[in-house]
């Protein structure tokens, strides 16, 4: 009698958890991507435990040292040992991954709901600046941004943020017209519901699934576009490790020590690859067409 | 046809005017006064003054635009900080980055679609597989690293290639030493992009009634694949590449940068890092110009290709 009440309690939404959770380990790829995610986001959280020396103490007793029992990946041209700055440089990489993504999220989301939810003159403009910024490649964007702003982390993030949100407000609009259609939108507007409750308690919970795959995409687009705006000197300043300014140090020592410009890119590409495998996972697992 | 064409090209007006608005505003919310950073630091208010008149930096905001879109539409951007042309400037950089955007892009064509044909043609076999992941390590490999591995590589380990530079089209073989590199880096991007689409496209085509009908009608596999097929698969691509063109020209900004070539794309760091207004002005517009008209084209061309959107 008991277990017959636990089962007739469990809701569907439990269940679909649990579904989700079940479709999602059976893809070793997506676990995989997981793992190393959070791996990155470990690393970046506990850097000044998990490094093995502080990210900008020189030791001028080994200049561009080979890897070796005191610095497994070498130094760098000022003695700084690089798998420290790799560490360290995993929090520029989060943080900017993580903050510009849900700098984008939180513009374009209203825009593209409430340009798509009440259509008209409001959507026309929306579309039409959304085109304006579109106009414009993401990476140029980004740089403008960062040129106007100065160059530091914040404003990297910021402009990686703002330079990621154009894409969103499309989507955003586009769920949003085909969810006004379905029919819980009428049946909230008999009981009475106003335009912020439809918009808020019925759309958005709807195109979660969408809005987390466009999101794990765009955490490595900014990543990446992190790394790029520190390589051309309009991110993190040093001596503050980020790996692209590890890259760009790295450019004038090609020929002397090649691995300073390898071991902060394997770095860089892990985390891409891991928050690329991880969206195509979630992807597969929360496409509507395979789920219902 | 008529409507449709009119109804494209002033959608892609509006959209560079606006746009053109956003790069003037934008660069004057650049913080610094560009009367100072024009008079070579000088704090002189004689001269200071003098310079805004030059430039019109006293005007009101509108008519500093009004007066910068007029010589614009007459190919007068101005001049830079050097007191050279940016028309000048801009038009001498530009091919330099056409053939390196051209080059990446047959490149990417060349290994992207055939690629993305034996993986669909062969899905779920060690060709797929192969594909799948090469595509995947492309998307996640961002240029700017693989640049310095190719520079590592090819150049300072094998000394295949020259490491930099850029040598005119007049001496092809040298030419093509200089941008072979950057041009493989450049469209490593691109490629895995095409891979991805033209294998879930070519899946869907072998799926279609029209291909198991030319199955049946006893049409040899290569003509079931090359014919039916992948014909329709290539209509999709059209879009694609409209819609890359701008992961192309954040590309060829870093590209450019790292294998030391003078194009159009260093040319905006260098306006960047120098806070040069007028030309960031300048090459801000001409690259959101190109991006539209090409995109323009792209929609204008795949109208041709596919005669259903002509109506919508």
């Amino acid at each position: 009698m008991t277990a017959v009440d636990t089962i007739a309690v469990a809701s569907p939404r439990s269940r679909r958890r649990r579904l989700l959770r079940k479709r999602f380990l059976r893809r070793p790829m997506a676990v995989a991507g997981l793992i190393v995610v959070l791996g990155f986001v470990v690393m970046a959280a506990a850097a000044p435990w998990l490094a093995p020396y502080a990210p900008s103490a020189t030791d001028f007793n080994a200049l561009l040292a080979h890897p070796s029992s005191n610095h497994l990946l070498g130094t760098d041209s000022l003695g700084r040992d690089v798998l420290s700055r790799i560490i360290w440089g995993a929090r520029a990489s989060m943080q900017a991954g993580f903050f510009s993504t849900m700098l984008a999220l939180i513009v374009a989301v209203p825009i593209g709901m409430i340009a798509g939810y009440y259509r008209g003159w409001v959507d026309t403009v929306v579309a039409r600046i959304t085109d304006v910024l579109l106009a414009f490649p993401f990476l140029i964007l980004a740089v403008g941004f960062s040129a106007i702003l100065g160059p530091s982390l914040l404003n990297a993030t910021l402009a990686l943020g703002i330079g990621a949100a154009p894409p969103l407000i499309r989507i955003a609009r586009g769920e949003t017209l085909a969810l006004r259609e379905e029919d819980y939108v009428p049946a909230a507007i008999a009981n009475g519901a106003g335009d912020a409750t439809i918009i808020f308690r019925h759309i958005l919970p709807n195109m979660t699934s969408t809005l987390i795959v466009q999101a794990t995409v765009t955490i490595p687009l900014a990543i990446v576009g992190e790394a790029v705006l520190s390589f051309l000197g309009l991110g993190v300043q040093p001596p503050t490790p980020s790996w692209g300014t590890m890259l760009q140090d790295a450019q004038s020592y090609l020929a002397q020590a090649p691995r300073l410009a390898i071991f902060p890119g394997i770095a860089l590409v892990l985390a891409a690859l891991a928050f690329n495998v991880l969206g195509d996972g979630l992807r597969d697992i929360l496409d509507p067409r395979t789920t219902r | 046809m008529g409507g449709f064409l009119l109804r494209k090209v002033g959608a892609a007006l509006v959209v560079l005017v606006a746009a053109s608005m956003l790069v003037f505003i934008g660069v004057r919310a650049i913080p610094g006064d560009p009367a100072i950073a024009l008079g070579a630091e000088s704090r002189d208010p004689a001269l200071l003054a003098q310079i805004r008149h030059k430039y019109m930096l006293d005007r009101p905001v509108p008519v500093q635009y009004v007066h910068w879109i007029w010589l614009a539409l007459h190919g007068d951007l101005g001049s830079d900080q050097r007191e050279l042309p940016i028309a000048h400037t801009i038009v001498t950089r530009i091919p330099i980055t056409l053939e390196l955007a051209i080059l990446s892009v047959l490149i990417a064509v060349l290994t992207g679609i055939p690629a993305g044909v034996i993986a669909a043609v062969r899905r779920g076999k060690p060709e797929d597989y192969a594909v799948t992941t090469g595509a995947l390590v492309g998307l996640s490999v961002p240029h700017f690293w693989l640049g310095l591995l190719f520079i590592v590589w090819f150049a300072v380990d094998l000394h295949w290639l020259p490491a930099s530079g850029y040598v005119g089209l007049s001496h092809p073989l040298a030419n093509l030493e200089h941008m072979i590199m950057p041009a493989i880096v450049l469209s490593t991007g691109f490629s895995a992009v095409l891979m991805r689409q033209m294998r879930s496209s070519m899946l869907n085509s072998l799926g279609a009634d029209y291909v198991r009908t030319a199955r049946a009608k006893g049409l040899s596999e290569w003509q079931v694949v090359g014919r039916h097929a992948l014909r329709n698969s290539l209509i999709t691509i059209t879009t694609l590449i409209g819609l890359q063109l701008g992961a192309l020209i954040s590309g060829t900004v870093i590209t450019e940068t790292i294998f030391g070539i003078a194009g159009f794309g260093r040319l905006t760091i260098e306006a960047v890092n120098q806070r040069d207004y007028g030309l960031i002005q300048g090459v801000v517009l001409v690259a959101a110009t190109g991006y539209v008209v090409v995109n323009l084209l792209v929609d204008i061309v795949y109208s041709f290709l596919n005669p259903r959107i002509r109506v919508t």
